[in-house]
């Protein structure tokens, strides 16, 4: 097997502020095999999002090391972590973060623009089933429309890995599970090792791996062998 | 227990607040402290002018009403006294004379003025700084101006050698002199005050009336009136009193050359307080509404909150109030303070300028007071527009999220264009477009900065083409000799047999009274040669004109003053001679800078006045290397009044412009500098505060610092651009307003900006917009990328 998309060893994130320290993950050490998709459970205040943030190249380890196809992000100047966000990951966030002056189409352009071989606006927006919500600004797209939106802007460059935090964290059931299908669809479709992090632990039943992670530490991981359909599983 | 638990918590919320915003705080406060300088330096500067004005005229009788005559007899006194509203007369010999100073190649002049005998003069008093009141019986004693000996280092003790009606006498120094008549004293001819070249002496009477055969006789009144009284009527009884006595045409003190440049260096200072400031608060205003706005925006919910757990409208209000307050009462104290230091320092430049003998410095508190009051008042009704809104806010309304930044397609997208710009630049004109209001206001204030260095430097473009015209087009001379009474016209000959002289032009000038109407000015007409070179009109094109063999040619100014056209007649009264008044048809205008003149023929004015062909002014261009030899033969010429040499006037104007240009260039361009980089830092950190979730979320999507600051600040840059023109264009309406000031009778500067003015005004706005731009890119490159990922807006 070839190198996996990402490794991390030891790695250990503290944040001190004033008086109090923070071990928000404590020697997190996991393996993310290229094409997979990926689910990252556990409660709240478990570090996961810090291990994504990591992972994303949005903020750095305090110490461990995390391998992106071999090579060691912790190494990397904040520059060069910018031009490695550019053209290897998509970001899909819990509060969709569009553009509110750019249209849906306009948003995934905004990417498209600076990516080196990305399919076009309209291609990613079909993705997410929103061909005909193209020219219509985020004040006028309900949430779970943003959040597709979101993903098209994130799978538009064709990423290698695609980052997920708690994308349906703010969207009913139904309309969690259209965006799931989204996102499923966007890992079949491009081979796109994709990490989710949710609470829901339903969603796991889809994924090819699940990760727990408790009090910063990976607790259990479970590799799947049959996946469910999103619109299978149970909320 | 620390001393913070009796600070309410509000208040202690709003030093956070103001911790958090001191940036926009600080720089708001800079530029009211700016406006509110501005104000009460001027404020200052003209009650204590105003003041010290008011009572050196009263303590020295300055007089309400000025008459030449050639020579009257003194019993015409009490005619003169009992004209109604006359409370005193001096009638006096008044005579410009010749100085011969052995260390300047060039001859001096002097206005000479008698003073009674015995005792200070009743009206036009002077005020003696050192030595002693001339002494009956000694016809050589001579008081000095203060000015003249200061500048030639003369003391009471020195001589002088004057040239007294053609003969030379030696003088002696017995005291120096001041006086209201002369604070601005500039000698006939020139321009400027040349201190070190020009003198006033008070003599005796009965020294001068023998020199000038003048026994029981004046040639000069000075009129102080009682209060209410008619000065118009008055001047019009005097001027049929001395008529028969070669009346010149009484005036009034506003017609007095001193007088009415002081007086327009006051109004000046008054006005000027109006231009600046107003800008000034307007920008302070717009920084801090924008500010405060901002804030409240984002403390929708603590709002709610507050007015939920039971704060009334009325807290809530105060406690934003107070926010504003903080940059209102530091920049008005700032200000006050800037203000009466920079006050204080000129009126000292100011006393030392105009040889002032004192300055009343009693500046009302009301100057002070009212500045800060007017800092207060900006910064409060600013933030009271945004709080307004706050205060109208329904608690559970306020707690409910903002509902995203709506945006619509706008014009911008209609253009065929729009598709092809890069997103971000349609991200930066979504956002300008979004917030009209704002960005019309925000480019308003750049343009502000921008225009305020135009306006703040036209001045240099105003002189080097007035200079140029009058300088280079209109006098062509090197000299300019005074007769004290007409002379044959063959004069030119013997002035042309000087050594050196290459060029010799005479012209006769006359004072005149020339009416329109009811409309009338005293001004002085020149017969002009019928192909003058040395001194030539030109006109609106800065092409000579010839007078014509009939009419006349007056200054533009002057015409526009009297409502006439050319092609109109005019009504022109000769204060001289046998007085002749002749009807005449303007022929023209001239276009000149100083002073207001009418011009005609010289044969056609000679001939009104029913004398022999005479002139009363020699021009002359000289050979440079006989330049001391001519100057020599002038000063034993006994009949060469006064000379005024032109290299002379263009070095004082151009040591003045110079010592003046470089402190208001820096003056002004701190001033602009601070409005330029107040409103674009202002502009760019609330953009920054409402979008920096958005640009955290372009930095987490690859995109590089400088990718998302030119979203940022490309929109404060797009402002910029627009303001370039717009600032340009006021800052022309601005140079215009500062035209007017100008005492138009004396000079009036051209509305000239080079286009340099405006590409170096342009610059310098772009450069501070750059530098704040800068700033908050420092902010840009900050920004945590993580935190905008936790939270909802
Ligand atoms: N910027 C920060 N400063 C201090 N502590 C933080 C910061 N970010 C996260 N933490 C702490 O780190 C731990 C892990 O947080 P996070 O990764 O956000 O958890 P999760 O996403 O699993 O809910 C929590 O205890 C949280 O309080
Ligand atoms: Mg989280």
């Amino acid at each position: 097997m070839s190198a996996p998309a990402f490794e991390t060893r030891g790695l250990t994130k503290t944040y001190v502020t004033g008086e109090v320290t923070v071990h928000a993950l404590r020697g997190v050490d996991l393996i993310v095999p290229e094409g997979e998709f990926v689910v990252l459970l556990g409660a709240s205040g478990s570090g996961k999002s810090t291990l994504l943030n990591i992972i994303g190249g949005l903020d750095t380890a305090t110490a461990g090391a995390v391998l992106f196809r071999g090579d060691d992000l912790t190494q990397l100047t904040s520059r060069q972590l910018t031009l490695f966000r550019r053209e290897h990951v998509g970001f899909v966030f819990q509060f969709y973060n569009l553009m509110p002056s750019l249209t849906a189409r306009e948003n995934v352009e905004l990417v498209t623009e600076i990516a080196r071989d990305p399919m076009t606006a309209e291609d990613a927006l079909a993705l997410v089933r929103l061909e005909d919500r193209m020219d219509h600004f985020p004040a006028q797209l309900s949430g779970g429309q943003q959040q597709r939106v979101a993903i098209a802007r994130a799978i538009v460059k064709r990423p290698e890995v695609l980052l997920c935090d708690e994308p349906t964290g703010a969207l009913d059931s139904e309309t969690g599970a259209i965006v799931l299908e989204a996102l499923r669809r966007a890992n079949e479709q491009t081979r796109t090792t994709t990490i989710v992090i949710t609470h829901n632990a339903g969603i796991a039943d889809m994924a090819d791996r699940v990760v727990f992670l408790a009090d910063g530490r990976v607790r259990e991981e479970r590799v799947n062998s049959t996946k469910k359909a999103p619109t299978e599983i149970s909320w | 227990m620390s001393a913070g638990r009796f600070i309410h918590p509000l208040d202690r919320k709003l030093l956070r607040d103001a911790r958090r915003l001191w940036g926009q705080l600080l720089a708001a406060a800079m530029i009211l402290a700016s406006g509110v300088a501005v104000l009460v330096m001027t404020g200052y500067l003209f009650e204590s002018l105003q003041q010290t004005q008011r009572a050196y005229y009263e303590r020295y009788n300055f007089a309400d009403v000025f008459a030449h005559a050639r020579r009257a007899p003194l019993k015409l006194g009490d005619d003169i006294r009992n004209i109604p509203g006359v409370s005193a007369a001096s009638l006096r010999i008044r005579e410009i004379v010749r100085l011969d100073i052995p260390d300047l190649v060039e001859p001096a002049s002097a206005t000479i003025v008698s003073v009674p005998r015995y005792g200070p003069p009743g009206v036009n008093g002077v005020r003696l700084s050192k030595g002693r009141y001339v002494a009956p019986g000694r016809h050589s004693e001579v008081i000095a101006s203060k000015e003249f000996a200061d500048a030639r280092g003369l003391a009471p003790g020195d001589a002088l050698t004057v040239v007294i009606n053609g003969r030379k006498r030696d003088l002696s120094i017995v005291g120096l002199g001041q006086s209201p008549e002369f604070i601005y004293a500039i000698a006939p001819g020139d321009l400027l005050p040349m201190r070190d070249r020009y003198a006033i002496l008070w003599m005796a009477r009965d020294s001068l009336e023998r020199a000038y055969d003048l026994d029981g006789a004046f040639n000069d009144v000075a009129l102080t009136l009682a209060p209410g009284a008619d000065a118009q009527e008055a001047i019009r009884r005097l001027d049929h009193l001395l008529e028969p006595y070669g009346g010149t045409g009484a005036y009034a003190r506003e017609d007095q050359v001193s007088h009415a440049f002081i007086q327009s260096e006051i109004d000046q200072n008054k006005a000027s307080g109006l231009i600046l400031p107003p800008v000034f608060l307007a920008v302070a205003a717009f920084m801090l509404h924008v500010a405060v706005t901002r804030l409240i925006e984002m403390e929708r919910e603590q709002i709610g909150l507050l007015k939920a757990f039971g704060y009334s409208n009325l807290d809530v209000a105060i406690h934003y109030l107070k926010l504003a307050l903080i940059p209102g009462i530091s920049g008005g104290l700032l200000g006050a303070g800037l203000g009466s230091w920079a006050g204080e320092a000129t009126s000292v430049i100011y006393t030392k300028f105009y040889n002032l003998p004192f300055m009343i410095r009693d500046v009302p508190a009301s100057v002070y007071v009212g500045g800060l009051l007017v800092a207060v008042g900006v910064c409060a009704s600013a933030a009271a527009i945004a709080v307004g809104r706050a205060v109208a806010l329904d608690p559970a309304v306020a707690m409910r999220p903002q509902a995203p930044a709506s945006f619509r397609r706008g014009l911008l997208d209609a253009l065929w264009f729009a598709k092809h710009l890069p997103v971000p630049v349609r991200i930066v004109l979504r956002n300008v477009s979004r917030r009209p209001i704002r960005a019309a206001l925000t480019t308003l204030g750049i343009a502000a900065g921008c225009s305020t260095i135009v306006a703040g430097t036209f001045m240099y473009d105003a002189m080097s083409h007035l200079m140029d015209v009058q300088f280079q087009q209109i006098q062509r001379h090197d000299v300019m000799l005074t007769f004290p009474l007409e002379q044959p016209a063959d004069i030119v000959y013997d002035v042309a047999h000087l050594p050196g002289v290459i060029q010799v032009e005479g012209v006769r000038a006359a004072p005149i009274r020339l009416s329109h109407g009811s409309r009338v000015e005293r001004v002085s007409l020149q017969g002009l040669p019928d192909r003058p070179d040395l001194n030539r009109p030109v006109d609106a094109d800065v092409r000579p004109i010839a007078p014509p063999p009939a009419g006349v040619l007056m200054s533009r100014h002057l015409g526009e003053k009297l409502g006439l056209e050319p092609g109109d007649t005019a009504l022109v009264e000769v204060l001289e001679g046998r007085r002749p008044t002749f009807e005449t048809q303007v022929a023209g205008f001239v276009e000149d800078y100083v002073g207001q003149a009418a011009y005609m023929r010289r044969e056609l004015l000679n001939r009104a006045l029913g004398e022999a062909p005479s002139i009363s002014v020699a021009y002359v261009t000289l050979d440079a290397q006989r330049y001391e030899a001519f100057f020599a033969a002038v000063k034993r010429s006994p009949i060469v009044q006064a000379a005024s040499i032109r290299v002379l006037t263009i070095h004082e104007v151009e040591k003045t412009m110079e010592a003046n240009s470089s402190i208001i260039t820096f003056v002004f361009s701190l001033f602009a500098g601070s409005i330029c980089f107040g409103v674009v830092y202002n502009s760019a950190r609330i953009a920054l505060s409402e979008r920096g979730r958005e640009l955290a979320s372009l930095r987490v999507l690859g995109f590089t610092r400088s990718e998302v600051s030119f979203i940022l600040l490309g929109e404060v840059g797009l402002l910029t651009l627009f303001a370039l023109p717009l600032g340009g264009l006021l800052g022309y309406w601005n140079a215009a307003l500062i035209a007017t000031l100008f005492p138009a009778d004396l000079i009036r500067a051209p509305l000239i900006v080079t286009v340099e003015r405006y590409a170096s005004a342009m610059l310098y706005t772009v450069f501070f917009a750059f530098v704040s731009g800068l700033i908050v890119r420092r902010r840009i490159d900050r920004l945590d990328l993580v935190a905008v990922l936790k939270t909802r807006e």
